[in-house]
């Protein structure tokens, strides 16, 4: 009996010599692990390590080349993600698999409702959804549709939505990258709920902190290779930082505060409204000085996009707003116009805005500035002067490319957004608007792009710094205002207020409106 | 005031019954490929080649119940030869769509001269439906005039219909569609195969057009003429659009739609010029589509 148990009980989940290549890329080299039964197992790695393809084998949306699963002390064999799931293994994607304009128990119960012939048997459903809920301590509006719903519930519903399916091993895949601290303390409760009611936990991630606020164990993968499993306590965020990259690494921007100049951009009482006619900013009023960092705060959704984006002139500012730069007023100028003002600009989303996937990396590289700075005979693109260029900044910025000519969308995220990031700081910009810099982007990269802002600002430009990650904001700021409910806060100067006080005004808590002194 | 009369007489509202039918059999199929993101602009050649089929069915076998099975087969099959095109070989829906409109006109008019000699075919022996009478309705007054003596397929119309709510919303098969639609990579780790629920979409579609066919060429006169569907599959697009896949809505619209051919048809009887009452129905298309989408009007220009 006790041998069955310790036999039953000790690793849940196994994997031998999990190999996976594409081409000359070894995705997974001969991966070999094992999880505990019982814990919450962090893996970590930069980007590119393989932990995405090692999690696509384990719920069978990639088929190994070679390599085993041992499940519960048994060698299973997938066939598809449907026997994964059927085995207790459950996945919560970093994209959360929801469907809009479907209520919250319809996206729990679909592809595996409870029936009663052809029908749906709802009641037996939510019977069950209810028990779950209940049993784990969720409390979720059931009949909601989702769409309108904080990012933190949508994940307590997949959360829910892998428990139904009777899944006994949950994988999260980067599960804090959407939340605000509070919402990673919250999932951090319901993570440790989960392993005292017996289940196992798989989390992949590549921000250090939460590794050891969490994990009973942290394996960390390296270019496709098993580096080794640790004991947290045998380990700090250095040395973890070190083991994912292969060598020393910065983990701190090393900021030097500067003194700043002349007032490059000047706001004063800034209104935007939305399509749907909901206000998003309310009379927002601040500036930025030559050779400073203002760092926008702020949970997701409360207005820090408006803000970068009104400014560029991508969205419209409501009557009786101002914006001024170098003493000219710019409101309701076009983009075109900011960037001929050597106004840059690098978007959120690099993918659909920021770049242009399917074309090539000069074109990329002159996007925009096509017109304000030249690459131009009087009609026809110098391809001599682009390609000059373009080799600068892929020179400049360490981006790896194989040739200027290949497509943006071959290269990895990291090294698109350094291309972007490359072509904004090399075109002697005065105002650098800047939203998630460093976002789903490794530990490397983003050592490099915070050097390369800091080196930036130094130089003289101001930079308005807009980003989710909290910890960016207050590496890089000079300055950081948090963005609540379309309003600014001051959130102090560098090295001010620490974490929590700025996580307490993000979510609304108790400060001071943010007034310009004028 | 004579016009005015006559919309809301019972010679007219027995017409919308009836015409609206085409358009509400397609749309209760069609709902399920917008549930499930599948746009088909060929629904045109779907109905068009499936009422040439059908009455070529009728002709040969003097039945018009095979002659319906020869359209609803003869929309299946282009369903799937559409389905094969955009869903396996990567062909773009819309230019695949219009290569079938007009291969539609073009294969009925050229068929209907090779076989019938003519580009006008009625009375060539086709068999037509038999109107149903119904003893309950017919001691209703008004009510008799406008439902009683329909055929077959005008009735299935509303059955269909009700039939495709309630899979819609009662069935696995309803939620699973709705939530591939949705959000297909989600549906597919919830292990609802997109491609099998698709092509179900996508051949239940076909069929009802083929009804819808089947209604054009068969209700009243067995009879065909070049283009006979005349964008009627266009208007059951447009319908489930603003529908938004619920057949009732669907309905609701088809009624509309049906309602304008019927006036056109009465108002065109009173001496109304037909270039202005042909007009209607289409321009009813545009109105709806203008008025359901006013909305987006006031965004545009915002981000």
């Amino acid at each position: 009996m006790s041998e069955n148990i310790s036999n039953q009980s000790e690793y849940v989940l196994e994997t031998r010599d999990i190999c996976k290549f594409y081409g000359p890329l070894k995705a997974n080299d001969h991966i070999s692990l094992k999880v505990k039964r019982n814990t919450i197992h962090a893996i970590v790695g930069e980007n590119g390590a393989g932990k995405s393809t090692l999690m696509g084998i384990l719920t069978d949306t990639v088929k190994p080349d070679y390599g085993d699963i041992i499940l519960n002390g048994e060698k299973v064999v997938f066939r598809n993600p449907m026997d994964a799931c059927r085995h207790g293994i459950g996945m919560i994607y970093q994209e959360f698999m929801l469907a809009p304009n479907f209520s919250v128990f319809e996206n729990i119960i679909v592809g595996f409702e409870e029936t009663k012939g052809a029908f749906v048997d709802y009641k037996k459903s939510r019977e069950k959804v209810e028990k779950i809920c209940k049993d784990y301590n969720f409390n979720l509006p059931l009949d909601e549709v989702i769409n309108e719903l904080p990012v933190a519930m949508l994940q307590q519903i997949e959360i829910v939505k892998v428990l139904y399916r009777g899944a006994d091993l949950i994988i999260m895949d980067e599960p804090t990258s959407t939340l605000t601290p509070q919402g990673i303390e919250g999932l951090f409760q319901a993570m440790r709920v989960l392993k005292a009611a017996g289940k196992t936990i798989l989390f992949i991630t590549h921000k250090l902190q939460e590794v050891f606020e969490v994990s009973d164990e942290i394996t960390v993968l390296r270019l496709g290779k098993y580096v080794g499993t640790y004991d947290p306590k045998d380990l700090n965020q250095q040395k973890l930082a070190n083991l994912m990259v292969g060598r020393e690494v910065i983990l701190q921007a090393n900021k030097q505060p500067g003194e700043p100049g002349e007032p490059v951009l000047s706001v004063r009482n800034l209104s935007v409204y939305d399509q749907d006619n909901i206000q998003r900013l309310k009379n927002v009023s601040f500036d930025i000085h030559a050779g400073e960092i203002l760092g926008i705060a702020g949970v997701a959704g409360s207005g820090q996009q408006y803000l970068s984006k009104t400014i560029f002139g991508l969205s419209k500012a409501a009557e009786g707003s101002k914006i001024e730069y170098l003493g000219k007023d710019i409101t309701g100028n076009t983009p075109r116009e900011n960037r001929a003002d050597h106004i840059g600009y690098v978007p959120q989303d690099r993918m659909v805005m920021g770049c242009d996937v399917k074309t090539s990396i000069w074109e990329n590289t002159i996007m925009g500035y096509h017109r304000a700075h030249g690459f131009k005979t009087r009609w026809l693109v110098d391809h001599k002067d682009a390609n000059q260029f373009t080799e600068k900044v892929v020179d400049d910025f360490a981006v790896k490319v194989q040739s200027i000519n290949s497509n943006v969308g071959s290269l990895s995220g990291g090294n698109i957004q350094k291309l972007i990031v490359g072509r904004e700081f090399s075109q002697d910009n005065k105002l650098l608007l800047i939203e998630d810099p460093t976002r789903g982007i490794d530990v490397g990269a983003i050592e490099y792009i915070w050097g390369k802002l800091l080196e930036f600002a130094s130089q003289g430009a101001a930079v308005l710094l807009v980003s989710h990650e909290l910890n960016e904001v207050m590496e890089l700021s000079d300055r950081i205002m948090v963005m609540y409910n379309g309003e600014l806060y001051d959130g102090g100067k560098y090295g001010e207020f620490d974490e929590s006080q700025l996580g307490l005004l993000m979510t609304g808590g108790v400060a001071q409106k943010y007034e310009t002194i004028e | 005031m004579e016009l005015l009369r006559v919309m809301f007489s019972t010679v007219t509202l027995n017409a919308t019954f009836r015409m609206s039918a085409p358009l509400i059999l397609g749309i209760a199929g069609y709902c399920f490929c917008r549930k499930a993101g599948i746009m088909n602009i060929a629904l045109e050649s779907f109905m068009l080649i499936a009422a040439f089929f059908a009455l070529l069915g009728s002709y040969l076998t003097k039945n018009y119940m095979i002659g319906t099975l020869f359209g609803v087969i003869a929309a299946v099959v282009l369903a799937a030869l559409y389905g094969l095109f955009t869903f396996h070989l990567g062909a773009n829906g819309l230019i695949t769509g219009v290569g079938f409109n007009l291969s539609g006109w073009g294969l009925t008019t050229m068929l209907l001269v090779m076989i019938f000699h003519t580009r006008g075919a009625t009375n060539v022996g086709a068999v037509s439906y038999d109107t149903i009478d119904i003893p309950v309705i017919n001691s209703i007054p008004f009510i008799k005039d406008i439902f009683n003596n329909q055929t077959l397929l005008v009735w299935l119309a509303p059955i269909l219909t009700i039939i495709a709510y309630i899979v819609m919303y009662k069935t696995t098969f309803g939620i699973r569609i709705r939530a591939l639609g949705l959000n297909p990579e989600a549906a597919e780790t919830a292990g609802v195969s997109v491609v099998k629920y698709r092509w179900i979409a996508m051949l239940v579609s076909g069929a009802t057009m083929g009804l819808a066919g089947a209604f054009l060429s068969l209700n009243s006169l067995a009879m065909f003429t070049e283009n006979m569907s005349g964008g009627r599959g266009f208007m059951v697009m447009a319908s489930t659009m603003v529908a938004d896949g619920n057949p009732l809505k669907g309905m609701l619209f088809g009624l509309i739609f049906g309602y304008c051919q019927a006036l056109a048809l009465t108002w065109s009887s009173l001496g109304v010029p037909t270039q202005f009452t042909g007009m209607l129905p289409y321009l009813a298309v545009v109105i709806i589509l203008f008025i359901t989408n006013f909305k987006n009007l006031k965004k545009f220009g915002k981000i």
